[in-house]
């Protein structure tokens, strides 16, 4: 049963352009040029339950845009969408108890007060019984190693203790869908790998259903199994993160470490350079010849060392937009 | 002359932020006009005269002070005390070749000079709409005089203003002396009512206060009710507290500069 | 349902209280501060009237007392509604409004509730102390019933003006450039302190235009004097039920239309 449905999502508006300049602002009083945005456009896919979707694609793709529509806060232009069984814009109160859009610049705690108060308000917000309340705070503040911290205030805290604290109020209420924006976005490596590792964590445990957006390939490989590629409001590709590097990554990177000087002519005919800085060298190969050719690297060439490597996700992914860029979608 | 060069790019940066400039005059015509709707009404229950002025005499001086407003009190407090003083924004200016009192001057007076034609400006357009009932300053050599007594007021004012920002030097909190300083202004300057609708008392302290010779005074001299030997009486007082508040300026400021840069800002 | 609002509100209201409390400095500050503006409108006041005995059906006194009741209706305003309007243009365009929609509560009611500025209440005390101080001065008797009455028309005066600021500041969400039209709205409290009838012998359109705000601070003052006017309150309540259903269905419209800034 999906959690999630959305059918032939569309969503548009208008915008104005005006022109610079003080003439600019006098003909924009009159004559007003709008300008038709496709933000999203008929797009649809279905989620089921505790299933964690990475939702990936460039800055102004249409993904954030997805996520206000399916929380409620953006009136779809078209189309039908559905989220464990109400109609988003609709906002019943019902809905709103059982979900949680997490953005990462945007805060909800107060800053003159400890987390303790703000996480209080929402305790009455979403009308928690104080002993689900206290099992939640104690689960969640020990699964993030904020425990000791709940009673100082915010504006003493450091910005990963307070993405942290955030991240807890927005999990007060156990939400069934949880949609996270940028959930990583500022933080430093440690810190994104322990998000990382409590999302997945939570995932197994509550059984949350989880779609998340993010430019860190490193979020969506370590959390998603599944992935929606979107760009220009359009799905490019919706199906395993697995097979999605799979079709669009033909290729290996080889790097080399060389113990003597090469000419840099005789290193073309094994495949394409990535790059050339004596000692280093980093070629692209196709996928089945890849072998092949280091085999015969190590024999002609004065190798000191020698890998073989999967390409970056980030490069696949870029690769596969422009791929899609040329195809004229 | 350099000091017109300084004029000019500060007056090229009120220009940009002009419509800031336009909103803040509206504001600030927005209370006399309220008073004046209200001395309207009282004039025309009341019939007759109201503390000895008629009710054209009391439309100009309310139309009159939205001029006042926007010309004549500097707002130069502020930026002293809280972007120079507390800020720091003061090492700036120590660092130039040219005095931190005529450059504030030439700005401010360029920021006054715009939002003061917008003033006049509506002036000139309520004018027409109560053409029976303005009263305004006719004889050239009166309207001079009055010209130099406006420019002396704006000095004064700038010249109070300034110290008053100097206060940062010595107080932590600033508001608390500009909010009482606002208000003593506002009353004692003539913004709620002619100083002569006064009760006595604060009559005889708005003759002792410098502020009647920053606003009420020109303004009076705009609206034509002064003759020749009062404005030039007016001019000698405003000379006087101008000469003594620039005593006060070397003075604060000599005393203040040791404390800011003694801080190590 | 009531009961949860409530709760929800008494929590809001503690946690302003502990932030009150924790800038002791500023909070002086803006005591001393507000008292001495809240005193200041009454001064001004007392000026104007001065030399002025009575504008047609208004005697002096009654103007005077027009000040005190503003003051208090002023005060109660701020104190639980006007720090959320005043934030509300910038929360549209750093598209902050977001967390307000996202809970399962009535946003109107949470967006304009968020925060208290519990100082404010002084205001309000002043106007209380000022309506005191008039009645003694001037030997006024003012009838108990009117007292009593009054309350609930300052209560629909507070809900006419709420709704006037709803309405106001909800127009930022279409032009976002809007945020002095927050200025502007401040700069009308001059106009609330004069009696409806300035208005009426300047132009009767002036007059038409302005009745919604005039009478939110007139209306009580008749009643206090002992003039039960079934007229003025009968108009005063429903102006102020109108407002209040007008600025809630314009409300509801608005955030159709809004569309938080995207990243």
């Amino acid at each position: 049963m999906s959690v999630i449905s959305i059918s032939h999502l569309s969503r548009h508006y208008q915008i104005h352009k005006k022109e610079p300049g003080f003439i600019g602002s006098l003909k924009s009083l009159f004559a007003r040029k709008y300008e038709m945005v496709k933000a999203v456009d008929d797009i649809s896919f279905s989620i089921d339950e505790g299933e964690v979707i990475g939702f990936i694609g460039p800055n102004g793709a249409g993904k954030t845009t997805t996520l206000k529509c399916l929380s409620g806060l953006l009136y779809p232009t078209s189309g039908k969408l559905s989220v464990i069984g109400f109609t988003p814009f609709d906002r019943k109160h019902s809905f709103l108890k059982q979900i949680s859009l997490v953005m990462g610049q945007k805060n909800q705690l107060w800053w003159d007060l400890p987390a303790m108060d703000t996480f209080l308000l929402n305790k009455e917000i979403y009308q928690i019984p104080t002993k689900r309340f206290t099992e939640v705070v104690e689960d969640l503040s020990v699964r993030l190693s904020v425990k000791d911290i709940l009673h100082v205030p915010v504006r003493k805290l450091s910005l990963g203790q307070r993405m942290k604290m955030e991240l807890i109020a927005a999990l007060l209420h156990s939400p069934r869908v949880l949609f996270l924006d940028e959930p990583t976005i500022g933080l430093d490596v440690v810190m994104q790998k322990t998000i990382r590792d409590f999302l997945k964590e939570y995932n197994e445990t509550y059984n949350a259903t989880i779609i998340l957006t993010s430019h860190y390939m490193g979020d969506v490989e370590a959390l998603c199994k599944r992935v929606v590629v979107i760009n220009f409001g359009h799905i490019l590709y919706d199906g395993l993160l697995s097979d999605l590097v799979k079709e669009h990554a033909p290729y290996k990177i080889i790097k080399v470490i060389f113990s003597e000087k090469v000419e840099e002519g005789k290193l073309s005919e094994y495949g394409e350079t990535k790059s050339f800085v004596f000692p280093e060298w980093e070629v692209r190969i196709k996928h089945k010849d890849a072998n092949d050719a280091a085999a015969r690297i190590l024999k002609h060439l004065p190798v000191e060392d020698i890998t073989i490597e999967n390409p970056q996700i980030e490069d696949v992914i870029a690769g596969f937009f422009l791929a899609n860029k040329k195809e004229g979608k | 002359m350099r000091y017109f060069r300084i004029f000019l790019i500060h007056f090229h940066r009120v220009i940009e932020n002009r419509s800031r400039s336009v909103i803040w005059t509206l504001l600030s015509v927005f209370n006399p006009l309220i008073f004046l709707c209200y001395w309207v009404a009282v004039y025309k229950s009341s019939g007759s005269m109201v503390g000895g002025w008629s009710l054209s005499e009391v439309t100009s001086y309310y139309l009159l002070l939205t001029f006042g407003g926007s010309f004549l009190i500097a707002h130069i407090e502020e930026s002293v005390a809280i972007e120079d003083i507390y800020e720091g924004g003061l090492v700036k200016y120590i660092l130039r070749p040219f005095s931190y009192f005529w450059d504030l001057y030439f700005g401010e007076l360029g920021w006054r000079l715009f939002q003061g034609a917008i003033g006049i400006m509506i002036f000139i357009l309520f004018s027409i709409f109560f053409q029976s009932l303005t009263t305004i300053v006719s004889s050239p050599l009166l309207i001079f005089l009055t010209i130099i007594s406006v420019i002396l007021a704006y000095t004064l004012s700038f010249l109070f203003k300034m110290l008053l920002g100097f206060s940062a030097f010595w107080l932590t909190e600033f508001r608390g002396i500009q909010s009482t300083a606002e208000i003593i202004i506002l009353i004692f300057a003539g913004f709620v009512v002619p100083l002569q609708f006064l009760p006595s008392m604060l009559q005889q302290a708005s003759f002792i206060l410098p502020f009647a010779y920053m606003v009420y005074y020109p303004i009076l001299a705009l609206q034509g009710k002064l003759d020749i030997v009062q404005i030039l009486r007016l001019l000698a007082i405003q000379l006087l507290w101008i000469s003594f508040f620039a005593c006060m300026y070397r003075l604060m400021w000599n005393r203040g500069i040791k404390i800011f840069t003694g801080v190590g800002q | 349902m009531i009961k949860f609002y409530f709760k929800v509100y008494k929590k809001l209201f503690l946690m302003n209280l502990s932030v009150l409390t924790a800038h002791r400095a500023a909070f002086i500050n803006h005591l001393v501060g507000g008292t001495v503006w809240g005193i200041f409108s009454f001064i001004v006041m007392l000026l104007l009237t001065h030399n002025v005995q009575s504008i047609f059906s208004w005697n002096k006194q009654e103007i005077l007392l027009l000040t005190g009741i503003l003051g208090v209706v002023l005060g109660l305003f701020n104190t639980f509604f006007q720090a959320n309007f005043d934030a509300f243009p910038n929360l549209v365009n750093k598209g902050k409004l977001d967390t307000f929609l996202l809970k399962p509560m009535d946003a109107q009611v949470l967006l304009t509730l968020w925060n208290t500025r519990i100082i404010s209440l002084s205001r309000a005390l002043i106007g209380l102390v000022f309506i005191i101080y008039i009645s003694i001065n001037y030997n006024l008797s003012l009838s108990l019933i009117g007292i009593i009455l009054s309350l609930p028309l300052i209560v629909l005066g507070l809900g006419l003006y709420y709704s006037i600021w709803l309405i106001v500041t909800t127009l930022t969400i279409w032009f976002d450039r809007a945020t002095n039209i927050v200025e502007l709205l401040h700069s009308l409290q001059s106009i609330m302190r004069l009696p409806p009838v300035v208005f009426r012998e300047l132009s009767f359109i002036l007059f038409l235009v302005l009745l919604p705000l005039t009478i939110v601070a007139a209306t009580p003052v008749g009643v206090i004097m002992g003039r039960i006017d079934l007229g003025s309150i009968a108009l005063l309540s429903a102006v102020s039920l109108l407002f209040l259903f007008i600025s809630r269905k314009f409300w509801l419209f608005a955030l159709r239309s809004y569309t938080s800034a995207s990243s």
